[in-house]
């Protein structure tokens, strides 16, 4: 590509009427109600829990359920119980009782003169 | 006597209840009347465990694939049964066909 430097230079000029006026200006966000915001607000927790609450009324109702099939067997276990109770090898099962741990308690401390726990006025 | 685990028991506890269900309940009736003295009931504690070692017994010998699967869906999902309906239904099946038939 050759450039004639002859040629005559012309200088682009705006369109006629001037370029479009540029909104430089600070713009807002469209306002929003607080009406709707609350409504939305109330709306999105109501959805939430209402599914939290089906889901959790589910999940007992399977509880019961599964609490009432294990009570099945209950009879079953107890009477295995009672028979090995019975049957176990030790004497005495009827008078044999938990023995709580000795502690040392007054019967301890009544072996002691009693003046070593006298107050020294 | 034969000790069945709980997850085969609560698995079988619809068979059980089918056949020694009237036991059970005489069993209970007879604690809640007699009180937790083991030897007040002990006849109809014998009843009780004789009737299920007998079914269970029987379940073992002719469904032992159903119980198996059936026990250990229940054993994986922490003793739940909810979550194992066709292992139940197969075992009730079979229960049905199998071991039934012979107490009528």
């Amino acid at each position: 590509m050759t450039i004639n430097y002859r040629q005559r230079w012309v200088q682009d000029l705006p369109p006629v009427g001037g370029y479009p006026k540029i909104h430089f200006g600070r713009r807002s966000p469209p306002p929003v109600s607080g009406y709707w915001m609350f409504g939305v607000t109330f709306a999105l927790m109501g959805v939430g829990h209402y599914i939290f609450l089906k889901d959790k009324i589910a999940r007992i109702a399977d509880e019961e359920e599964e609490n009432r099939r294990l009570t099945y067997i209950l009879p079953i276990i107890q009477a295995e119980n009672d028979i090995n109770f019975l049957a176990s090898p030790h004497k005495n099962v009827y008078h044999t009782r938990y023995m709580p741990p000795q502690t040392p308690h007054k019967r301890t401390y009544a072996a002691l003169p009693k003046r070593l726990f006298e107050e020294k006025h | 006597m034969e000790q069945y685990t709980r997850a085969e028991l609560v698995s079988s506890r619809e068979s059980l209840w089918a056949i020694c269900g009237a036991a059970f309940q005489a069993y209970e009736n007879c604690k809640l009347e007699k009180g937790d003295d083991p030897e007040a009931c002990l006849k109809k504690s014998i009843a009780v465990t004789g009737c299920t070692q007998k079914i269970m017994k029987d379940i073992v010998a002719l469904c032992n694939p159903e119980l198996k699967e059936s026990a250990t869906c229940c054993e994986e999902n922490n003793m739940r049964t909810l979550k194992c309906p066709n292992e139940e239904k197969a075992l009730e099946n079979c229960f049905e066909n199998n071991v039934l038939p012979k107490y009528k």
